[in-house]
């Protein structure tokens, strides 16, 4: 038991050490500064598993629909 | 249900009773699914009323006046879709109460009890913190409308026939429309506000356990050893959610899916899940009520938000993806699961998770499938949602088109969000529109799926199986995922779209039935989780043929979708694209 116990808690490191150490170090890297800014300026959630969970889905959706239903231009 | 085997195929030849309406799991799934659906229909329906209305058609009138006016998306334009944009059934007081109380774990960067609690000092700090940033963007925002409307003005005053002065205006409005973008997102950093999140959870948990737990009881089974299991697997579920709101975790799209699965994992293959959990641990009904509610967010109205090219990019093209790479699976690559490759290939060509939940329960994939294609699908979303901003702009790629391409073929649809919006506006609407299209397919692809899978690959070889037999095989719960679908689109079109914002899309979808779909997702991927032997998810990828599968499978999508999008934007309807 106390084996599986240590197991469990490595485990748990390991995670905590991703989230605290690797995660922000990759984040450091030029070719990923950017966008990762970027992210975290909007507070977009790359996770988002569907169309509903995101606002800027519901914010392209409503844009996308009056652009195509009130498109401007016509008379020009 | 008897079990009949013939050959390697095992298969159900049980037959329907009226019993197993309040007998099985499938039909449970679609009664709890529907009373949270009726629920939100009754709550949030009501919302649009006369005043809602009104607004509607005066927004749309300044639509109709601008649209015809001016060549180009004017001021007054864009003010009028942000007053359309502002009304939404959720921001009503029983909106907000349902929000408060369903409320998941905070994001939070540093320190993970800000995930459950943030006190008023802490708020007010960080909010004096963040009130420079926000005084700089609302100047430059109030700075940029001021440019925009002296150009659009210049423009206007000579009838809107001097392209220079029209370009002007355009570039113009565009800053002005990132600028509130910068002032929007700084506005948010200063209104935070302080919470206790640990008594509503507790309250939340006890509700789903006897939500769920009813079920179960009416099933045969007990509710009280259900509930003090549920503790056990909501805890897992809510340590998803924390370690999926970190700052850096957040930025990567690793979200509450791949936690759920690997605290889960981690649990039974160290301690081992403990045996008075077990009555909880119940993937299938979870999965198959938020299945359920997930139909009703599958519109078919949205697959025309963006014209045909968008039907042809999402629905000609993700359909020709999946075929082809399963059937490569099948005969070249030889994955030696059906349902893996089912899986993986839908995964990948569809929209990530989504469609490899529904889908892998469509075809009644285990669980470690749905595990791989979930892991598969995280690990080349992280890398595309990188790669493909920065080849676009290496190569000068028009964003419409980068959009198309991104929104067709990057896994999930968060990621589709911030890769597109990353590049331009435009990117994001084209992208956004194009996987949100993807994500309507789900519904078609998992029926479909569903009815091959009883039909034909749960047969012997040459056996006709009779309309009865298929009936009897087919998961039910399907049938409730579509009707939820059937029903919430044939209201959507009847109502029109824009009340349809207000008290579908923001109402009863994103004010209940989404909140419902989240959760029990995540208590789902927590079970397969604690149900898994990590020895055998390994047994799975032996030879790496999941990973050759979706390898190819992302090449194949990659080609055809940048074709089709290339071909549909910009040679059939470049009026469309000129629009957008």
């Amino acid at each position: 038991m106390v084996r599986k116990v240590i197991n469990l808690t490595i485990s748990f490191a390991i995670c905590l050490g991703f989230m605290f150490y690797v995660g922000p170090w990759v984040d450091t890297f030029e070719s990923v500064k950017p966008l990762i800014d970027f992210i975290e300026e909007r507070d977009i959630d790359a996770g988002a598993l569907y169309y509903t969970e995101i606002e800027e889905f519901s914010e392209a959706n409503i844009n996308m629909e009056n652009t195509m239903d009130y498109t401007p231009g016509k008379n020009f | 249900m008897s079990k009949e085997k013939e050959g390697s195929v095992v298969y159900d030849s049980g037959q329907s009773k009226l019993s197993d309406l309040w007998k099985k799991e499938d039909y449970w799934a679609i009664w709890l699914g529907s009373i949270l659906l009726i629920v939100g229909i009754m709550i949030f329906f009501p919302k649009g009323d006369q005043a809602v209305m009104t607004k509607i058609q005066d927004a749309n009138a300044i639509l109709t006046t601008e649209a015809a006016r001016a060549p180009f998306k004017t001021i007054a334009w864009h003010n009028a879709v942000s007053a359309k944009k502002k009304l939404k059934a959720t921001s009503s007081s029983i909106g907000k109460t349902i929000k408060s109380f369903t409320s998941k774990t905070k994001g939070w960067k540093s320190n993970p009890i800000d995930a459950f609690y943030f006190s008023a000092s802490a708020a007010k700090a960080k909010n004096e913190a963040a009130m420079p940033k926000y005084e700089a963007a609302k100047a430059a925002l109030a700075s940029a409308l001021n440019t925009a409307k002296q150009t659009e003005a210049k423009a206007a005053d000579a009838g809107f026939s001097n392209e220079q002065l029209n370009n002007d205006a355009k570039a113009a409005i565009t800053s002005w429309r990132t600028a509130g973008k910068k002032a929007s997102s700084a506005k948010k950093k200063i209104g935070n506000k302080p919470y206790n999140l640990l008594p509503s959870l507790i309250g939340f948990m006890l509700f789903m356990a006897v939500f769920f737990g009813i079920g179960k009881a009416v099933m045969g089974e007990s509710i009280v050893k259900f509930i003090k299991g549920f503790t056990f697997v909501f805890l897992i579920a809510i340590l998803a959610y924390v370690a999926a709101g970190n700052a850096t975790m957040k930025h990567y799209g690793i979200g509450y899916a791949a936690w759920a699965i690997l605290f889960g994992l981690i649990v039974s293959n160290t301690i081992g899940t403990p045996k008075w959990v077990a009555p909880a641990v119940q993937t299938e009904y979870y999965i198959k009520t938020g299945l359920v509610l997930l139909g009703a967010e599958i519109l078919f109205g949205k697959i025309l938000s963006i014209g045909v090219p968008g039907i042809f990019v999402a629905w000609i093209v993700t359909p020709i993806v999946l075929v082809t790479t399963y059937l490569v699976g099948q005969k070249i690559i030889k994955v030696p699961s059906k349902t893996l490759n089912m899986t993986v290939s839908a995964d990948m060509s569809v929209c990530g998770v989504s469609a490899a939940i529904a889908v892998a329960s469509a075809c009644r994939a285990k669980k470690e499938e749905l595990t791989l294609a979930v892991g598969l699908s995280l690990v080349f979303t992280s890398i595309m949602m990188i790669l493909m901003p920065a080849f676009i702009k290496a190569v000068n790629m028009p964003h419409v088109l980068g959009g198309a391409w991104m929104g067709g073929t990057i896994d999930a649809t968060g990621a589709v969000a911030a890769a597109g919006a990353f590049l331009s506006d435009q990117a994001l609407y084209v992208a956004a529109t194009i996987k949100m299209i993807q994500n309507v397919l789900i519904g078609v692809i998992a029926f479909c799926v569903a009815l091959y899978w009883v039909a034909k690959v749960d047969n012997i070889e040459g056996q006709k199986v009779g309309k009865m037999e298929i009936w009897n095989r087919f998961p039910k719960f399907v049938i409730g995922f579509i009707f939820a679908s059937i029903v919430f689109s044939a209201i959507y079109a009847s109502i029109g779209k824009d009340l349809a914002y207000v008290i579908i899309d923001h109402g009863a979808i994103r004010g209940l039935s989404k909140i419902g779909r989240g959760w029990f997702f995540c208590l789902a991927f927590a079970s397969i989780g604690l149900a898994t032997n990590f020895r055998e998810l390994r047994s799975y990828f032996k030879g790496g043929k999941p990973l050759i599968l979706y390898v190819f499978g992302q090449s194949l999508n990659l080609c055809l979708t940048l074709g089709m999008a290339y071909v549909m934007f910009y040679l059939v309807f470049p009026e469309i694209t000129a629009s957008i």
